[in-house]
C-alpha cells in the first residue's frame, strides 16, 4: 500500500534544475535509502517531501493529498523530520527537546498532559536516551543527540520519518545502532522511513529500498540487488568497485579498491564479481 | 540564589510557584527602594503611610507634607517605572536572544535604541524638554524610524533572512551613532549633561503619564510574547526544524520581532539607554529556571524589573545628592553577578 507518490517533480533554486523529472512510489513500512553523490538532490528531495519548498512541475501526495494542501501543523503530524546537524545554542534538556515534538499536537496555549509525557517517554525508550532525558543537549556526544532528535521526530507519532544523513558523524557502532532502531520502527510499527545516506553498505543491509540519484534524477531505484551495481555504482559516483554478496545475509557488499584496479580475467572473473 | 524546585517537566503550577517566588521578591525589593534617595524617610513611617492608602488602616501617616510628596511623586512612580523598564527591556532581550539564536542579541540589537538616542538629542537640542511629551515623543518616533528601517533593508518581510535581519539592524545602529556622535560634538555644554544621562539611562525623566505609555506597551508586548512562547521554543532549534514540527514561522517571527521592538522603543524613549538588562537577565533567568519560554517570560520579567529597581536604589544613593546613570549601576553590579553564576552553572 503506497503512502507516498512523487510524480513528475522537478525543482530548481535558480536557472539550473536541481531535481528533473523524477517520479517515486514509496509503500507504508518500507525503510528507504536515498543515496546520491553530494549535491546529487538527497537534501531537495527530503525538502520537497516535507513541504519546505514546493516544486515547480509535478506534485508530491502523501496519501493521495498534495503536500502543499496540507496545512503545516497537521503535515507535522504526518511527516517528521530527523535535520543533518542542529547548533545548540540555548541550555535545554532532553526532555525538553523531545517534547517539541508534541507541539503539532497541542493547542496554543495547551500545556502537556499526561498522554504527551507518555509518548515522549516511550519515544525516548525507543531509541535509548531515556537514561539521560535531565541532562543538557550541549552535553552529549553526537550519537546521542542524534538519537534525541529521532526521539524528538517519534514523539510527532508520524507515519513517516525522514532523516538526512542520519550517521554521517557516527563511528561504526553508532551507525549500526541507528539503523537497527530504524529497521526495527518501520518493522514492528510499520514508520515508512527514508533515510538519505552516503553508507552504500548500512544502506545494503538494513534498506528495503534504494533509490540512487545522480544528476536530479533516479539512476535506478529498487531492492539492493537492483540498484546496487558495480555499473550504477561506477556511473554515478565514478568510482570502481567489487560488488559481492555478502556472506552471511546475500545482500550487495561493496568493497572500494584502494588503487588496485581489478585485471579483467584474474581472479574477479569467477564468482564473487560478475559485471566486471 | 535559591531554587524553588528542580522538576524537570515543565507545569503550569512550576511556573505559578517559580513566579509567586519572584513576585515576593519584587514586592520586598519595591518597599526597601522607596527608601533610597536624599531624603531619608522613616521605615515605619513609610510603612504606616503605604497601607494607610488601604481602607482598613484608620488614621493619617506620621510623615510630613513634603515627605509625602516625595514619598507618592517622585519614590513611588520612579520605583514603578524602573519596574516596567526592566520588564520591558528582560522580555525584548529574550526574544531577540530567540529569534535571532544569538546569544548576544540585546533589545538594541536592531537599532532601536540608536534611533531613539538620535531622536531624544534632536528634541534636547531643539529645547523640547519643556514640552509636555516632547523628548520622549521624538525618541519613539526614531526608534519607530530605525525599526522601519530595519525592516525595509531585510527585505519582503515574509522571508526575511534573521542573518539579514540582524545585518540590517548592525547598519541602522552603526548610522545613529554616528549621527549621535556628531550631534555630540556640535553641542553646547550646557546641555551635554542631559544627553549623557539620557545616553546611560535615567529613569528620574519619566512622569505619571510617559509612565502609563510604557506600561500599555509593555503589557501588550508581554501578553504576545507569552502567547508565543512555545512557538520561540522551538524556534530556538532552527527555523526549518520549527516548520517541521508545523509553526507557521513566518508570521510567528514577525509578530514576536515588532512587539519586542516596539516594547524596547517605547521604555527606550522614555529611560533613555541602559544597557547590560536586556543581555543579562534573560541568561541569568535560563541559568536558574532553564530555557523554555513559558517560564522564560515571566521569570525575566519579574527578575528583570526587581534588578533594574534594585539598580536604581543603588545609581540614586551611592553619590547622594548627586545621582549615578543607572546604566553604570547595571554593567558594574551585573556583570560580577553574572560571572559568579556563569562559573557555578557552568
Amino acid at each position: 500500500m503506497e503512502i507516498l507518490k512523487i510524480e513528475g517533480v522537478s525543482f530548481r533554486y535558480d536557472a539550473e534544475w536541481i531535481l528533473k523529472d523524477i517520479s517515486l512510489t514509496i509503500g507504508r513500512g518500507e525503510l528507504w535509502g536515498i543515496l546520491g553523490p553530494n549535491g546529487s538532490g538527497k537534501t531537495t528531495l527530503l525538502n520537497l517531501i516535507d513541504g519546505i519548498i514546493s516544486p515547480q512541475k509535478g506534485a508530491i501526495k502523501i496519501e493521495g493529498i498534495a503536500v502543499g494542501k496540507i496545512q503545516r501543523r497537521n503535515l507535522a503530524k504526518l511527516i517528521a523530520v530527523v535535520p543533518q546537524e542542529t547548533a545548540w545554542i540555548f541550555p535545554l534538556t532532553v526532555e525538553e527537546v523531545v517534547l517539541m515534538g508534541r507541539t503539532p499536537h497541542l493547542g496554543r496555549c495547551e500545556f502537556e498532559s499526561k498522554q504527551d509525557f507518555d509518548v515522549a517517554r516511550s519515544a525516548m525508550e525507543a531509541t535509548d536516551v531515556l537514561g539521560f532525558s535531565s541532562r543538557l543537549i550541549q552535553s552529549l556526544s553526537g550519537g546521542e543527540r542524534q538519537r534525541v532528535l529521532i526521539a524528538r521526530a517519534l514523539a510527532q507519532q508520524p507515519k513517516m520519518l525522514l532523516l538526512d544523513e542520519p550517521t554521517s558523524s557516527l563511528d561504526i557502532a553508532h551507525q549500526i545502532r541507528i539503523f537497527e532502531l530504524l529497521r526495527r520502527l518501520s518493522e514492528e510499527s510499520g514508520l515508512t522511513v527514508l533515510a538519505a545516506t552516503h553508507d552504500m553498505n548500512l544502506a545494503s543491509l538494513y534498506c528495503n529500498r534504494i533509490a540512487l540519484l545522480h544528476k536530479g534524477d533516479f539512476y535506478s531505484n529498487g531492492t539492493p540487488e537492483e540498484a546496487l551495481t558495480q555499473k550504477s555504482i561506477r556511473d554515478v559516483y565514478g568510482v570502481d568497485t567489487v560488488v559481492d554478496r555478502h556472506p552471511l545475509t546475500g545482500l550487495p557488499r561493496i568493497s572500494l579498491l584502494g588503487g588496485h584496479s581489478p585485471k579483467r580475467g584474474s581472479r574477479w572473473k569467477s564468482g564473487a564479481a560478475p559485471h566486471l | 540564589m535559591i531554587l524553588p524546585d528542580s522538576e524537570s517537566h515543565l507545569t503550569l503550577s512550576r511556573i505559578a510557584r517559580v513566579s509567586f517566588f519572584l513576585a515576593a521578591v519584587l514586592a520586598a525589593v519595591f518597599v526597601l527602594a522607596l527608601f533610597a534617595g536624599p531624603a531619608s524617610l522613616s521605615f515605619s513611617s513609610v510603612l504606616h503611610e503605604l497601607f494607610s492608602v488601604f481602607p482598613f488602616s484608620g488614621n493619617g501617616g506620621a510623615l510630613s507634607e513634603s515627605e509625602r510628596a516625595i514619598l507618592f511623586s517622585i519614590r513611588i512612580p520612579r520605583v514603578i517605572f524602573a519596574g516596567i523598564v526592566g520588564v520591558s527591556l528582560s522580555c525584548s532581550g529574550v526574544v531577540f536572544q530567540g529569534l535571532l539564536r544569538n546569544p548576544l542579541a540585546d533589545p538594541y540589537v536592531l537599532g532601536v535604541s540608536g534611533g531613539a538616542a538620535a531622536g531624544a538629542i534632536i528634541a534636547i537640542l531643539c529645547d523640547f524638554d519643556s514640552v509636555a511629551f516632547g523628548v520622549p515623543l521624538v525618541a519613539f518616533a526614531g526608534a519607530v524610524a530605525s525599526i522601519l528601517l530595519v525592516w525595509g533593508l531585510s527585505g519582503p518581510t515574509a522571508r526575511m533572512k534573521m542573518e539579514r535581519v540582524l545585518l540590517s539592524g548592525v547598519i541602522v545602529n552603526a548610522f545613529f551613532s554616528a549621527l549621535i556622535m556628531f550631534l555630540v560634538s556640535v553641542i553646547g555644554s550646557d546641555r551635554i549633561h542631559n544627553v549623557f544621562f539620557w545616553l546611560m539611562g535615567d529613569l528620574g525623566m519619566a512622569q505619571g503619564r510617559d509612565i502609563m505609555f510604557a506600561a500599555l506597551f509593555m503589557l501588550a508586548g508581554f501578553i504576545v510574547m507569552i502567547f508565543y512562547a512555545r512557538d520561540l521554543n522551538v524556534l530556538l532549534t532552527g527555523e526549518d526544524a520549527a516548520l517541521q514540527l508545523g509553526i507557521h514561522v513566518g508570521a510567528t517571527r514577525m509578530i514576536l520581532l515588532l512587539s519586542a521592538s516596539l516594547v524596547t522603543g517605547a521604555a527606550v524613549s522614555m529611560s533613555g539607554i541602559i544597557g547590560f538588562v536586556g543581555l543579562m537577565v534573560p541568561h541569568i533567568v535560563r541559568m536558574l529556571f532553564g530555557s523554555d519560554n513559558r517560564l522564560l517570560f515571566p521569570a525575566s520579567a519579574l527578575f528583570g524589573a526587581s534588578f533594574l529597581i534594585i539598580a536604581d536604589a543603588i545609581a540614586r544613593s551611592i553619590l547622594a545628592p548627586s545621582e549615578l546613570p543607572v546604566g553604570v549601576i547595571t554593567a558594574l553590579c551585573g556583570a560580577p553577578y553574572f560571572a559568579y553564576l556563569m562559573k557555578r552553572f557552568k
